[in-house]
Formats: structure tokens, sequence, C-alpha cells
């Protein structure tokens, strides 16, 4: 099992690192540069020269690259458009995002799970139509727009919730407040509606591949109640897609929810990836993506290891 | 008393006028209903441009003849794929010989309620979007005395900022959805098909290297990567369809993995021991049993394009203003949701069921072609 994670590390080194490659490739392939957009429209040539100077970007390439690199693990790469690094850049953004992806996910694992089984449980049943009609709207609709009709319905005309911003917030958590939760339930719902019509559904098609086999007729047979049936014996088995599902989402936390940040100006590291493009914030831009990328191997690899623990059948070695 | 021969003819002429009818008469309602509304949909929209004296002009303008030529088109094409699928016919469920599998499949699609709303949906969407001269206002020409008016029977779904009606936005912002995203995906499915093959068939080293570069997609979030081109590159539709089309490489994946299971088989095997070669293998024996898989993904790529173009046009990074495209009326929509919210409602219904329809379109192909292929995949 440790020599297992260890070799998925390295591996997921290697990948992190062809990211980074990526990306700066893409920064360095684009026609102009950050000094030229720092320094506006009509600015003199040799101003643009001056800035290119002090930014390091008059360099070769492969030194550029080994600078912001090395700058990124001492700390040092400093964000271009927020004067400050970027771990302090991203800390202060990173909280908001973490709470809103759990909300969302909470809320979505826990309506979905519940909703796929009823369907496939009771399959061909006005439940199950329901649930399957509900999902595949759900899995329809863009997720800013749910955000939109939620901000026209309950923001602008019954005027329950706000319909931007974060809200009153304690240690820079808005689920602390009262006001902070009025904030979050709209993105964090906009967010879930479509995460949890994909689980249901998916719930709902592994569930009645698992419900046909054998063992659960055996199950059945030996006199288990049918509740348990379905819980131990049907759904433990079906649940490797489902968790992998899960994980999907869980990538979310960190810089998943670029569109809903933005509409609903929520001060996530999704709207500062945005922000940071739109900017040409080169440093924060390649930090951000390298941390995007590590957060979505560690997730990867908590999948899989979370699979073992599901089926003892699966070992790593 | 009328001969057998000239009843054989006026059911011949019966069939052919109103195919729908027929289809109804022999139980098949589903794509009578498709016919039906297209047919009596094409007959008001000419009767209704001609009542306004609009048909002769427009008619005249390249706009108007590639609409009519598209009508004709779209007449012909529907019977032929009826005819051809056996929708208009009695008895069909059974297969028969001569009864291609993909045949047999476009039949049950036709059957499935989901595979006919699936079918109905895209079809009206780029039926308005051909005939649009015919039935809207120009999408472009600013009328400052109607900004921001309220849906009403002048301006079905209101007007923008600018007093352009949504209704014509919507219809001329659909050509830019359905077009991008059906050729993206196309272009999508081809590179999977690609990358899946010779990662799944080769294996060995391509297969490292194949799977590296899925790794490092599946480390950038789509969304991120896609913003960040069409941010530094400049957007344009070639762009956009090659963001689309490039970054996404799920089908890949899916590819490969049914392409290892595939190969296993005794026939390849068989073929391998006849000294058949690579290409030979995967031409005749692994694209054929793949060819269902594709286009169950396809279609529901076709959705999540859509999806993402409006995403990146509400981001101000689509399609480049005044051309109209559903995201960026979203993206103007929010600015308005107080004063004007329909700005904002009526451009997401249209992507919604758009998406929507390509959803159930998936779903009834899947049903049809590979109902073990798993919910999800491609999503």
């Amino acid at each position: 099992m440790a020599s297992y994670i260890v070799r998925r590390l390295l591996q997921s080194l290697l990948v992190v690192f062809l990211v980074s490659l990526v990306i700066f490739g893409i920064l360095k392939l684009a026609p102009g540069n950050a000094a030229q957009i720092m320094a506006g429209i009509g600015a003199k040539p040799e101003d643009i020269a001056n800035l290119q100077r002090r930014l390091g970007l008059d360099r070769p390439i492969p030194i550029q690259y080994w600078c912001f690199i090395r700058s990124f693990f001492t700390g040092e790469l400093k964000s271009m458009a927020f004067q400050d690094t970027i771990t302090g850049v991203i800390f202060r953004r990173m909280l908001a995002s973490v709470e809103l992806g759990t909300v969302a996910i909470l809320l979505a694992v826990l309506v979905s799970l519940p909703a796929g089984i009823i369907a496939a449980v009771k399959r061909d049943t006005v439940w199950d139509y329901v649930v399957t009609l509900a999902s595949l709207v759900g899995i329809s609709v863009p997720v800013f727009w749910i955000a939109l009709m939620l901000m026209i319905v309950f923001g602008s005309n019954l005027g329950w919730l706000p319909i931007s911003g974060r809200g009153e917030t304690v240690f820079n958590l808005s689920i602390l407040t009262a006001d902070g939760w009025a904030h979050i339930l709209i993105p964090a719902t906009s967010i879930a509606l479509i995460q949890l019509a994909m689980n249901a559904r998916l719930t709902r098609s592994c569930l009645l591949e698992v419900l046909s086999e054998d063992y659960v007729n055996t199950a059945r047979a030996k006199g288990v109640r049918e509740f348990w049936v379905v819980l131990r014996h049907a759904f433990r088995n079906a649940l490797i897609p489902i968790v992998t599902n899960i994980g999907m989402m869980a990538r979310m936390l960190f810089a998943g929810a670029i569109l809903t940040e933005t509409v609903t100006a929520w001060p996530g590291v999704g709207r500062l990836v945005y922000q940071a493009i739109i900017r040409r914030d080169e440093p924060l831009l390649f930090g951000l993506s390298i941390l995007i990328a590590i957060f979505f191997q560690l997730t990867y690899l908590a999948v899989d290891l979370a699979y073992a623990y599901i089926n003892p059948r699966i070992v790593y070695d | 008393m009328i001969k057998k021969k000239t009843w054989k003819y006026l059911a011949f002429i019966f069939e052919q006028t109103l195919p729908w009818l027929a289809s109804f008469r022999r139980g098949n309602y589903g794509i009578g209903l498709l016919v039906m509304v297209i047919e009596g949909a094409n007959v008001f929209v000419l009767l209704r441009a001609h009542l306004l004296g609009k048909l002769e002009a427009v008619a005249k303008s390249t706009e108007g003849v590639v609409g009519l030529l598209f009508l004709l088109f779209l007449t012909v094409a529907l019977r032929l794929l009826a005819r051809w699928g056996g929708w208009g016919r009695k008895g069909t469920q059974k297969g028969g010989e001569g009864t291609s599998h993909l045949r047999m499949a476009l039949r049950r699609v036709g059957r499935n309620p989901k595979g006919i709303v699936g079918l109905l949906i895209p079809l009206c969407f780029i039926y308005l979007a051909f005939l649009a001269p015919f039935i809207s206002s120009d999408p472009l020409t600013m009328h400052f005395m109607d900004r921001l008016k309220p849906p009403s029977s002048a301006h079905l779904f209101g007007t923008d900022k600018y007093g352009r009606g949504i209704f014509s936005r919507i219809i001329h912002g659909g050509r830019i959805s359905l077009g991008i995203g059906a050729s993206a995906t196309f272009l999508n499915i081809l590179l999977g098909a690609v990358l899946g093959l010779l990662a799944g068939y080769y294996r060995g080293a391509v297969d490292a290297v194949i799977m590296r570069i899925l790794e490092v997609a599946n480390s950038i979030p789509f969304l991120v990567i896609a913003i960040l081109v069409m941010a530094v590159f400049g957007s344009s539709i070639p762009m956009l369809v090659l963001v689309l089309s490039v970054f996404a490489l799920h089908p890949a994946r899916i590819v490969r993995s049914q392409v290892l299971e595939l190969r296993e088989n005794d026939y390849v095997q068989a073929a391998r021991a006849l000294g058949a070669g690579g290409r030979q293998i995967i031409f005749s024996h692994l694209l054929p049993n793949l060819l269902a898989t594709l286009l169950i993904i396809g279609s529901i790529r076709v959705g999540k394009n859509i999806l993402s173009l409006a995403g990146l046009s509400f981001l101000g990074l689509g399609v480049t203003p005044p051309t109209p495209s559903w995201g960026a009326m979203l993206q103007e929509g929010r600015s308005l949701i107080l004063r004007a919210p329909w700005i904002g409602i009526f451009p997401g219904i249209a992507i919604f069921l758009t998406v929507l329809s390509f959803n159930l379109l998936g779903d009834a192909l899947r049903d049809a072609l590979d109902p073990k292929l798993r919910v999800g995949v491609g999503e």
C-alpha cells in the first residue's frame, strides 16, 4: 500500500510538471505579453521595454520558467495585479471556495443518493419517473442560468435572499453567520442542483445493474429485510462508480465554480482564476494552475484509495 | 364502383401528400407528430410571411433562397429518413433479412418518446435558424424607441437594451450554438476515436504517451484552459470550435477502454492470426464495433459543448458582439436582472431545451444501441 501511494505520488509529480509546462507554454506562445497589457494601450515602447526588464520578461524562456518554478516553491511568486505573494492572494480566497464547495457537495450527495436509490428500487413507478425526469432537467441547464433564475425569484421577486457577495463573515467563513448563510444559499443550491442530477442518474443506473445480481436474490432468500438488502448488499457493490463521481465533484471544492462565482459575485478561487486570466496575471495563473493540478491529483488518489476500502477485493501493491 | 388499382393510387397519393396522417393511421404516433409539426410549421411560416407581404421580398434575398432550399431539403430528408427507418410502415418490429443493425436501432429510436423529443427540438431550432428571415425581425438593427420592452404580441420575448427583439436574437443565436456545438463535437469525437484506438490497440509506448496527455488534460479544469486560450489568442468561431474539441478528451478515455476489451475478442485474435495488419483490424473489426458508442457520446457531447459555449460567451469570450449568442444574451440579462428579467430568462430556456433534447437523444440511442453503456458516460 505504502509503495503504491509513493509510486502514485511520483506519477502525479510528473503530471503536475507537465501541466505547468502546458500553462507556461500557452502564456508564452500567446501574442503580446504582460508588460504590454500592464502598460496599457498607447504606452511608449521604451516604457514597455523598461517594464519588461523589471518583470524579467526579456530573459530567455527556460530561465523565466525556472524562476517561476523556484519562486513558486519558495513562496515568493508575486501576483502582478494584486501586489501580494500568490499564496497570500489564494489563501484569502480559498476559504470562500472551499466552504461554498462543501455546502454544495453535501447538499448534492445527501439528496442525490436517496433519490437515486428510491428511483432504482421503485423502478417504473411515479417516483422513478419524477427522479429520472428531474435529473435529466438538472443535467441540461446551464449552472449560471440556474443561479440567475434563483436570483430573480428569491432575490428580486420574493426578496428573501441577497443576490450577491458573501455577507457577514466570522474567521473569514460565511457559514458561521446567519447573514452568510443567506448569501451562500443561492450559489450553493445552483451548483448542487447540477451535481445532484448527475449523481442521482448515476446512482439509479448503477443500483439497477446490481439489483439483478444473484447475490441480491440470495440475500432476500436468506430472509434479510429488503431495506438492508438494498443498502448493504446492493448499494455497497454499486458504490464504485458513485464514489468516482463524488470524487469528480470534490475537485470543484477548489476552483470548480468559475461561472457560479462570477454570476453571484462570490469571491472564491474560481473567480480569481478568471480574473488572473483576464488581467494576464501570469505568475498568479501559473501558481493557481499548479495548485489546481496538485489538488486534482490528490483527489484522484483519494478516490482510488477509497475503492480499496469499499471493495476489499481491490488490493494495491 | 372504384377499382382496386385506383384505391392503390389514391392511397399512394394520400401517403405522399400527408405522410404524417399515414403514420398516425398505422399507429406510429411519434414520427407522425414529428413530420406533422415540421410540415405544419412550413405552411404556417410561408402563409404568415405572405400575409405580411414579406414573402416576395425575402424570397429574393440570398438568405431567403437558402432558407427555402433548406425547407425543401428538410421535407425530402425527413420523408427519406422515415421511409428508410421504416417509421411509416406497419410491422417493422421484426428484423428480417437485410435489415442492418444501425437501421434497426434507428427504428427503435424513432419509437422511443425520448428519441422523438430529442430529434424534434433540435430540428425545430435548425428549422427556425434557416427560416429566420421569414419569421423574425433583424437581430442587429437597434430600435431605441423600443428599449427594454416586456414580452408582448409585437415583441414575443421582449426586447433588450438596444431595442432588439429577444425572439429574433434567440433564433439567430441558435445558428451559432448548434453550428459550433455540432462541428466541435464532430472534431472532438474524431480526435477521441483516433487517440483511443491508437492507445488501446497499439498499447506500449503509444499508450503511455497518450495516457499522459489524457492525465494532463484531466488535471486542468476544462473551463480554465478554455478561458485562457480564448482570452490570450482572441475569440473567433474557428478558435471556439478548436477549443471545445481539443481540450475535452474524455471520449478518448472511453474509446480506449472499449478497445482494450474488444481487442481480446476471438474474432480480433483470429484476424491477427490470419495475418491482418493493424490498420485492417482497426478499420474492419474495431471501428464498426465502436460506432454505437461514438454515436451515443457524440449526442451527449453536443449538449455539453453548447453548455460550455454558453459559459464562455457568458464570460464575454464567445462569439464577438453584436452577433447574437445565447450565452452573451444571458450576460446582458445578468446586469439587467432587476429591470428586465425576460432578457435572462428566454435564452436560458433555449439553451436548456437544446441541451435537454440532445441528452434525451443520447439516452434513446443508448437504449437502442448499447443498454449496458453506463449512464454518465461522456457527461
